[in-house]
Parts: C-alpha cells; sequence; structure tokens
C-alpha cells in the first residue's frame, strides 16, 4: 500500500509539472506591485504558479502542463499591471 | 476623535482581505486609503479602468468643513527603472464643501510625485479644493505635503515590510506640521502610525484588492 501511494505521488508530480519561465520586471520596488502583478497572471488558466522577487526583480511563472504564455502577452499583462518587462533578466 | 477612529478603520479591515495605493492602481483594481489625525479625517476608495485611469471618490473632514468629492485620478508619467519607479499623478474633480451649515459646490485639483526603491522613498503632493463663493470665512482650502522614508531591512514580498518616515505639511496659511510614522507593510495592507512633533497622532491605512 504504501509502494502504491508513493509512486502515485511520484507520477502526479510528473502530471502537474509544467514549465517554469522567469521574466525580469522593470519597476517592481515594493509589495503592492508585486501584489498587482501576481494578481494579473494569477488570472490566466495557463498559468499554475506565480512567485516574485522583489531583491532580483522578477516573476517565475510555472505554467500547466504544456501551456505557455507568450511573451506579447506577458508584456500585455506587466503594462496592464503597470509595469515593464525588463529584458536584461 | 478615538470614536472616529474606530468608525472609519473598523469598516476598512472588514473589507480588506486584499488590497493597494496610490491613485492609480493596475487595471481592475479597488483603491482603499484612509489618513487620519486629530481634526482631520480622508477616506479616498478608487477603481483602476486601466493602469493609467482611475476614477475615485474623496472624503475629507477637516475641523470646520466636509468634502465630498467624486474625481478621476491619472497617472501622467511614470519612470519604471530596474531598481526604483517614479511616478506623477494627477486628479481632479467635483462635489459638495459642507461648512457653516451650508451646502455648496467645490472643485478639487491634485498632483502627486513620488519616487522610489527599496530602500528609500519620497513623495510631494500639492491638492487644493476650490469653494465656490469663497471668501475671507470660506477660504478655499490647500494641502502640501512633502514626505521622505527609508527602509531600515530589505524585505521580499512575503515579508513584513518596515520604513521609517517623516512627512511635513503646511495647510492654508498655518505652520509647517511635522509627523514621523513607523510604516508596516505586509502583502497588499499598509498602515502607518505616527506622531507629530507637537505630540498629536495619526494614523493611515491603504490597501488594493
Amino acid at each position: 500500500m504504501k509502494k502504491l501511494i508513493l509512486a502515485f505521488l511520484f507520477t502526479s508530480s510528473f502530471a502537474f509539472a509544467g514549465e517554469v519561465e522567469t521574466v525580469g520586471v522593470k519597476g517592481m520596488v515594493c509589495s503592492f506591485c508585486a501584489q498587482g502583478i501576481t494578481k494579473k497572471f494569477k488570472e490566466q488558466p495557463e498559468v499554475a504558479d506565480v512567485q516574485v522577487s522583489l531583491e532580483n526583480k522578477f516573476v517565475k511563472l510555472t505554467y500547466k502542463d504544456g501551456q505557455k504564455l507568450s511573451h506579447d502577452k506577458i508584456s500585455t499583462l506587466l503594462k496592464e499591471a503597470g509595469y515593464e518587462v525588463s529584458f536584461s533578466k | 476623535m478615538s470614536k472616529m477612529w474606530i468608525w472609519l478603520l473598523g469598516p476598512l479591515f472588514l473589507i480588506t482581505a486584499t488590497a493597494k495605493a496610490h491613485p492609480v492602481s493596475f487595471a481592475g483594481a479597488f483603491s482603499l486609503m484612509s489618513y487620519n489625525k486629530e481634526n482631520e479625517n480622508e477616506m479616498l476608495l478608487t477603481y483602476s479602468m486601466t493602469s493609467r485611469l482611475a476614477a475615485g471618490l474623496t472624503y475629507l473632514k477637516t475641523e470646520d468643513a466636509e468634502y465630498t468629492v467624486p474625481r478621476l485620478n491619472f497617472l501622467a508619467k511614470r519612470w519604471n527603472n530596474d531598481d526604483s519607479q517614479g511616478n506623477i499623478y494627477l486628479s481632479a474633480g467635483y462635489g459638495t464643501d459642507r461648512s457653516y451649515d451650508e451646502v455648496k459646490g467645490v472643485t478639487l485639483a491634485s498632483a502627486d510625485v513620488d519616487w522610489e526603491d527599496r530602500r528609500y522613498y519620497t513623495s510631494f503632493q500639492y491638492t487644493k479644493y476650490f469653494r465656490e463663493d469663497s471668501d475671507i470665512q470660506r477660504t478655499d482650502f490647500e494641502q502640501i505635503k512633502l514626505r521622505g522614508g527609508v527602509a531600515p531591512y530589505l524585505a521580499e514580498f512575503n515579508e513584513l515590510n518596515t520604513w521609517l518616515i517623516v512627512q511635513f505639511e503646511k495647510k492654508n496659511d498655518s505652520s509647517i506640521e511635522t509627523t514621523q510614522f513607523v510604516r508596516l507593510f505586509y502583502r497588499n495592507i499598509l498602515i502607518e502610525v505616527g506622531a507629530t512633533i507637537g505630540g498629536g497622532g495619526a494614523f493611515n491605512f491603504m490597501s488594493h484588492f
């Protein structure tokens, strides 16, 4: 039984693992900025998880399996939040 | 005064499970800001249609007047730098001025300029309420605020951010009032607890959701 549970957990971790993308953000300096950006990306059906680093000024997007946002869409979402993509990241 | 704080702040804490500040926030965001000190309470609720334009409602109660003003806030310019951000906001509105047992029209004009990085913060705000039939008793209400702040340590989004802030404020022909604040900032909730040099208390709250 224990082996069955472990096998299930092992296979499900692959089933939910999507591509991860890190995007640099210009102008993101405070928690309110991070909050707005997080909310914008979490509303997207392709996105499974969003993590923001104020120190490193990036947003890490974990996609649902087989899905991804285009770079144009990422730029648009950041613009709607009031920020810009930093291509230096 | 203490009762007024309870009435103003109690509902805010209930409403704001999530939230943001600045006169304009991200598209689709509501923002709630409340500034309170002795003999003065202000509340501003905004809804950002885009990341550049927001509709809002200001309620300001001073010692001798109450202003209720629907307004539009516009982000005129934003500088998104790698490590900092600067903004110029312009606001205008028209509403009511209740004072001396009379209700008259009032026009609001305001400009906000700010710059901040993760360590330092500075802002300048100029607001003027142009009263209809302004005279010696009913003069236009003018407010100037200059603020500077420093974060004693740098914290991440999911950690408690702390700032030490000094504010200089001048209203009409009064002398400059200096207030020191401790700002506590966690995710989308920001509170500022302060004291003026003269000994009065101050409490500000901001959130967006």
